[in-house]
């Protein structure tokens, strides 16, 4: 409807047609049709596992198997591989960015297309002046001299943009989940971006979870879901709402109905006084058995850190923590592990799972001595049903639990992170950003399984940067700033404003 | 299977470990497999009688058994992603020391057990040292068993130096073997049972073992879990540090069987023995598909990727290649797997 609905005389930029595309026998696209006129910024809508990322990789020559035609300009085309792609002028930033934090920024840029003097040296001078103006007209400062390493999210992002811009032919720019690692003066200067991009004649296919940012940067809406077109719609004519009934396909109530229990007044775990490094300086407070107490603050507020120091990750310098009352000693996670006291980690890749590892062992991995038999050996029997048990509770989508953990969605994986938390039967379960890079309806279902979490006894804490989501379901609210408490707020005297102004003085 | 798509790993063969064998023999093993076939068939054919011989195939099986040995003593380490550089020089003086205990002990049966505690307590011994600066202290593991592997040899020397064998010649300046091993535990490690060389039957009780280990104790599981992802391991509530200490004490402990297995082959405890040996029980892991990166490798693989190391030593020998040249080529033949392996991942990937 909506190419028809364009004027007939301009010529997509891109049309692919009829793609379909299977993983091992697995269907992962059926018939996708994806079209993008130039000077657009087209939003690809859907849930985690929808198809978006094949779809992507396809585009810009990853997946060199498909069926179905793609049009370049018009003409019908096949894209070899990455640097076809390139070639053509499709430009991709990943989610995860691929930049080698031991090398200088000009380095990272430059990389594979260094720059020479006439003797066939690295013509430094020359790449750092190119560099500053690269960035310069990207509207960015950034020395150019700096390790990668040394630089936070945001200026990593913008050297991942510059080189997906590559030599200035860049004609479509494909951006997965852009704003996910960024806080708000970053976003706006990546908006600002998009749009100036746009009207120098650059198309933008942007991915992202965030409702909000789609409805205002976005002129056209394609949605997926479970590998086919689920809808197509300018962004002009929806809604919140309407967008998320075209990526689950019915009217989700994303709002999901409180839960029936409430916080006891019986104290779970207290925190006193604990200290520790980075940042941590002199936190206290307790939270209550079934209740669920939100953590807020800023990126680098020392909320992560927090946590780690209770589960025995670094060493605190001071303080005590009790858990029913009684002061215990944790020193290490296996400590922690002993008291019930669970973690689920922000970055599930490199903090949560063993992605090499199937959904049983990665299951398990918090329960070994339980599931031995009697000679103390481990016991298939006894692992399949524990690794059953949490994936028919927790609702997780696998083809088997033999499946390797990296084939999985990143909702599903989350789901197995939390499995192997619940295993251990805890107390005190923190969760620390829980729906981080997975989609609307998944993360329906982890504020559900929370909320059945906290209202089956569990203490609950659950770092959040997204405000809505932590004033949502959290039953108090504790914000952070520069290590520190600020403040502590029963959920019904919270609103963002006051959040806010907690996370920044 | 059905693979639809070869461009893209099947799940099944990406979550390649010891669970499944059965899967793994058709994949990646299954072509160190088919290679070892037919260099066999090659030195069949080429060097019939002399290769076919009931003594030559003995031989063959023997250095097959020191090489996986010391493969599968090597897998423990490097699954969890790190190497022990030390094995040869730790199988030399475990041999040397529990010749030392062989002689020492005047009843020759008592002597084949005391010889073999000490040997592999020795083991245990560097083992322990260097899982304690590897685990506890965080040294790279490279170069804490560069290390020992020199402190392992000069050891070696300066025991050699100082040892006087019971009974016998006066003290003397320069440092030699240990001799007089009594020859029933020479008939013993050299012996057969049904035909089968006792360094094969070894072989076979310490693979069952080790698989076992890997694939069905928390042990093992966890030795994988670190290969694979050592932050998220701990996290889980497990303390990596001893699981990496054990790994090492495992490793240097069966490297140790090997050593006495060499003090019957050389009816001595030998100075030399395991010398370079390093290169052989790497090469057959990583030749097995054993990844240095951690986190998969199988004893299957490690025995396969020890027959092709073997019978290509065998074979050059038979065929009338020197030494020097031999070395070369055994170098040679690594790297060619090494090359063939990243290949075949490649297109899988």
């Amino acid at each position: 409807m909506t190419a028809d609905a364009l004027s007939p005389s301009v010529t997509p930029l891109l049309e692919m047609q009829d793609i379909s595309k299977s993983f091992s026998g697995v269907s992962v696209l059926r018939h996708v049709n994806f079209t993008v006129y130039p000077s657009e910024i087209v939003c690809l809508l859907g849930e985690n596992g929808a198809g978006k990322s094949t779809l992507m990789k396809i585009l810009a020559g990853v997946h060199t198997e498909y069926q179905g035609q793609i049009k370049w300009d018009g003409e019908a085309i096949k894209f070899g591989s990455t640097y076809d792609a390139a070639a053509h002028g499709i430009g991709i930033v990943f989610q995860e960015f691929n930049l080698c934090p031991n090398l200088s920024v000009a380095e990272n840029l430059f990389l594979g297309r260094e720059i020479r003097n006439k003797f066939g040296l690295i013509d430094y001078p020359e790449m750092r002046r190119r560099a500053q103006q690269t960035f310069s007209r990207l509207g960015v400062v950034i020395d150019s001299d700096m390790l990668v390493r040394q630089l936070t999210v945001a200026p990593q992002q913008m050297i991942e943009i510059a080189k997906a811009l590559g030599g200035g032919n860049t004609r479509l720019l494909i951006m997965d989940e852009p704003t996910a690692p960024l806080a708000g003066a970053e976003i706006e200067h990546l908006f600002a971006l998009m749009n100036e991009l746009k009207s120098r004649g650059v198309s933008i296919v942007f991915i992202s979870h965030k409702l909000n940012e789609v409805l205002r940067m976005t002129d056209r809406v394609i949605c997926l879901k479970d590998g086919e077109n689920s809808g197509e719609v300018f962004t002009k004519d929806t809604s919140e709402d309407g967008l998320v009934s075209m990526m689950v396909g019915r009217e989700l109530d994303r709002l999901y109905s409180r839960r029936s229990g409430h916080a006891t007044d019986e104290v779970v775990l207290e925190v006193k006084n604990l200290s520790g490094p980075p940042r941590i300086h002199d936190v206290s407070f307790q939270v209550r058995r079934g209740e669920i107490v939100g953590l807020a603050g800023l990126q680098g507020a020392g909320r992560t850190e927090l946590a780690r120091l209770i589960i025995g990750a670094e060493k605190k310098t001071a303080g005590t923590i009790l858990l029913h009352g009684q002061p215990v000693n944790i020193r290490h996670p296996v400590d922690a592990v002993r008291n019930h006291i669970g973690y689920v980690s922000e970055d599930r890749k490199k903090f949560g799972l063993i992605l090499n590892m199937s959904v049983r062992e990665n299951t398990t991995m918090t329960i070994h001595r339980q599931i031995l038999n009697r000679l103390g050996l481990i016991s298939a029997a006894k692992e399949n049903a524990v690794t059953d048990l949490y994936v028919s509770k927790l609702k997780t989508k696998i083809a088997s639990r033999e499946q390797a953990i990296k084939n999985l969605s990143g909702g599903n994986q989350q789901k197995v992170v939390i499995a192997k938390w619940l295993a251990i039967k805890p107390d005190v379960l923190i969760l620390d950003e829980p729906t981080r890079g997975i989609d609307v309806g998944a993360k329906a279902e982890v504020h559900k399984i929370i909320a059945d979490l906290a209202d089956a006894g569990v203490a609950v804490i659950m770092i959040s940067s997204e405000l809505p989501e932590v004033l949502h379901v959290a039953d108090r609210i504790l914000v952070m700033h520069e290590g520190r408490l600020t403040a502590d707020i029963p959920r019904e005297q919270a609103s963002e404003e006051v959040l806010m102004k907690a996370a920044v003085a | 299977m059905a693979t639809a798509d070869p461009s893209v790993p099947s799940p099944l063969l990406e979550n390649a470990r010891p669970g499944f064998h059965m899967r793994l023999l058709r994949s990646r093993e299954s072509g160190v497999f088919i290679a070892f076939v037919i260099l066999f068939g090659t030195l069949a054919i080429l060097r019939n009688r002399t290769f076919m011989s009931t003594e030559n195939l003995a031989n063959l099986g023997s250095t097959i058994s020191y090489f996986a040995i010391l493969g599968i003593a090597v897998l423990f380490v490097i699954v969890t992603s790190g190497v022990d550089l030390s094995l040869g020089s730790a199988a030399g003086l475990c041999g040397y020391v529990g010749a030392m205990a062989i002689v020492a002990t005047p009843n020759p049966i008592a002597g084949i057990f005391v010889g073999l505690a000490v040997g592999i307590l020795t083991g245990v011994v560097i083992g322990a040292i260097n899982g304690a600066i590897v685990a506890f202290v965080n040294v790279t593991s490279f170069i804490v068993t560069l290390g020992m592997l020199g402190i392992g040899r000069g050891a070696i020397y300066i025991i050699a130096k100082y040892y006087v064998a019971p009974h016998a010649s006066p003290p003397r300046d320069s440092p030699i073997a240990v001799l007089g091993i009594p020859q029933t535990y020479v008939d013993v490690a050299q012996g057969r049972v049904l035909g089968i060389p006792v360094p094969v039957l070894v072989l076979v009780v310490v693979a069952l073992l080790a698989h076992c280990v890997l694939t069905y104790t928390v042990f093992g599981r966890r030795l994988y879990a670190i290969g694979g992802n050592e932050e998220a391991t701990k996290l889980s509530g497990i303390h990596v540090n001893w699981v990496k200490f054990f790994a090492y004490v495992v490793c240097s402990a069966t490297c140790a069987i090997t050593g006495m297995l060499y003090v019957g082959r050389y009816s001595q405890g030998s100075l030399v023995a395991g010398n370079g040996d390093e290169l052989n029980a790497i090469a057959a892991a990583v030749i097995g598909g054993t990844s240095l990166m951690g986190g998969s490798g199988s004893v299957l693989g490690v025995i396969l990727g020890a027959c092709i190391m073997g019978i290509v030593a065998n074979g050059l020998d038979l065929l009338g290649i020197p030494s020097e040249p031999k070395l070369a080529i055994i170098g040679a033949v690594i790297v060619v797997a090494a090359i063939v392996d990243v290949v075949r991942n490649r297109r899988r990937a």
